[in-house]
């Protein structure tokens, strides 16, 4: 039960681990240089690698000298040597590790400021410094996580439409729906969600929170916003502890106003006039791991792109919401909910039938499904989204939703997409064989064949 | 001389291609029939092909009574 949930979740994990990595490695040298130079952004990219990665650093952090190229190989067990050589290649892409001459060793920098940040030395100031005033009754833990879950589902609930009943969010917060295509510019109507902003409502809290980020990374470099500020104060709100009050003094104007952005999203709460901030469990838990995933080492092996899956490292800082779906195998839906967010979710694609004070019935149909997989969202999606919100009571069955219900939504989305097309050349009447056969082979070579029938000499 | 013709590359299962071949019978959109699996079509025609299979699927489907 456990594993299929952390698998699901390492999943949506790597999809954003991905981007956030590809947007590290994007970034050209002296950029990154001044990223590092960062002792909290340090630890927040440590805590963002793989178990095999913080394994590989946590090796080389004290050795002063470089190292061996073919010794860090040695390190591993033979049939694990191409996990630990991908590894080692995606630390050289984030300029984690330098290579010069077949030797290996930490850039420096980042050497220098990881050992301050687990040793506390160094600039501690850029893990935030706590205000020292008297606190505000009002902010507890737990008002806090309320404030930032309302918060959140005021846009989510936007974002589906339901926003006769809830007050639209602010200026900064469209604009960065709309920049991500979450949402789109409809011909005066305002704005209605786009397909990508569908599988957006689906993902888990999370992979939805830093989706946000980044393109608030991208927003910032549009608008002309320092980003290696801006990426560094992010680095540094991630590590704060939730609940915890800091001050605002020293913050620069631009990292105020990132303050104030960030605030409207629910991932913090900002006590203007008293100049102190509250990090909520939102932006904390971004990478102090989310519901253990999988501690394995297993890693995809498709070549250069970067998967680094979050290891459990201990606790679990995300209070994660109890399942509430119960899905039968003639694809009838409960759900014991009465958040109109999870409604209008469930809505998406199930046909809803009853609704009581604390409980929703309905069913998977055709035409729900049809129409959902119409709107853009896959099959896998909804499946993902069903399985982490299950209900504990179905945890007790391997796999956690009925078979049946799951290969029918794949059958259904099949059905739609029963034409596979793709714009292609047909090349047919050659000459002679061989002509036939050079084009086939020098195809083949840079592998752009299609289909192709060597008997009537024709090639797509 | 080595023809070469810009089009769309289909790929889907024997039954949806005895569909389309039928189809192709009223407007004609098939350059080459490729073999079992495949079929070369005009690209022009790519859209109303997908929107026309769609609504004969649709018609064969029996729609079962909605549970009250």
């Amino acid at each position: 039960m456990a594993t299929t949930a952390q698998a699901t979740l390492a999943r949506s994990e790597d999809e954003f681990r991905l981007t956030i990595a590809e947007y590290l490695e994007s970034l050209p040298t002296p950029f990154i240089r001044r990223v590092f130079s960062n002792p909290a952004a340090c630890l927040a990219i440590f805590r963002l690698l793989s178990t095999v990665g913080k394994q590989l650093i946590i090796s080389m952090l004290y050795l002063d000298s470089p190292l061996q190229l073919h010794d860090m190989h040695q390190w591993a067990k033979p049939d694990h040597q191409r996990t630990v050589k991908a590894k080692i290649h995606q630390l050289r892409k984030l300029q984690i590790l330098v290579e010069a001459k077949g030797m290996v060793s930490l850039n420096a920098i980042f050497r220098e400021q990881l050992r301050n940040a687990l040793t506390g030395g160094g600039d501690f100031g850029s893990f935030g410094i706590v205000y020292r005033g008297p606190r505000d009754p009002r902010v507890t833990a737990l008002w806090l996580t309320r404030y930032a879950s309302e918060r959140w589902e005021s846009i989510l609930h936007f974002m589906v439409g339901q926003s006769a009943d809830v007050a639209p969010p602010s200026e900064s917060v469209r604009g960065i729906l709309k920049m991500s295509h979450l949402m789109d510019e409809s011909n005066g109507e305002g704005l209605r969600i786009s397909n990508s902003g569908f599988q957006f409502l689906l993902q888990d809290p999370v992979s939805q929170v830093w989706t946000v980020l980044l393109q608030y990374l991208r927003l910032a470099e549009m608008q002309d916003m320092d980003v290696v500020e801006v990426l560094n104060f992010l680095f540094q709100l991630v590590s704060l502890q939730p609940g915890q009050q800091y001050s605002t003094e020293a913050l620069t104007k631009n990292q105020r106003r990132m303050l104030n952005e960030l605030c409207d999203f629910g991932l913090l709460y900002l006590d203007g006039a008293a100049r102190r901030f509250y990090p909520t469990h939102l932006i904390t838990s971004l990478t102090s791991g989310s519901s253990g995933a999988a501690a394995t080492t297993t890693t995809t092996t498709t070549g250069s792109t970067i998967t680094s899956k979050l290891s459990d490292v201990g606790e679990m800082a995300v209070p994660s919401e109890a399942g509430y779906i119960i899905l039968e195998t003639n694809c009838r839906l409960y759900a014991y909910t009465s958040s109109p967010l999870q409604i209008a979710i469930l809505n998406l694609f199930a046909h809803l039938v009853n609704r009581f004070p604390n409980f929703v019935t309905g069913a998977l149909t055709r035409e729900s499904i049809r129409s959902a997989i119409s709107h853009g969202i896959t099959a896998d999606q909804i499946i993902t989204f069903l399985t982490t919100n299950a209900h504990p009571q179905m945890h007790g069955h391997m796999p956690v939703l009925p078979i049946t219900v799951t290969d029918q939504v794949r059958l259904w989305e099949r059905e739609r997409n029963r034409l596979h097309p793709v714009h292609a050349h047909f090349y047919k009447d050659f000459n002679h064989k061989s002509e036939f056969e050079r084009v086939f082979r020098y195809a083949q070579d840079i592998g752009v064949i299609l289909w192709a029938n060597t008997d009537k000499m024709q090639l797509v | 001389m080595v023809k070469a013709v810009k089009g769309v590359f289909v790929e889907c299962d024997p039954a949806t291609r005895e569909v389309l071949l039928k189809l192709n019978e009223k407007d004609k959109f098939i350059i080459e029939d490729l073999d079992n699996t495949h079929l070369f079509i005009n690209s022009t025609h790519l859209d109303r092909v997908k929107w026309a299979l769609d609504e004969l699927m649709n018609e064969n489907y029996y729609k079962k009574e909605q549970p009250k």
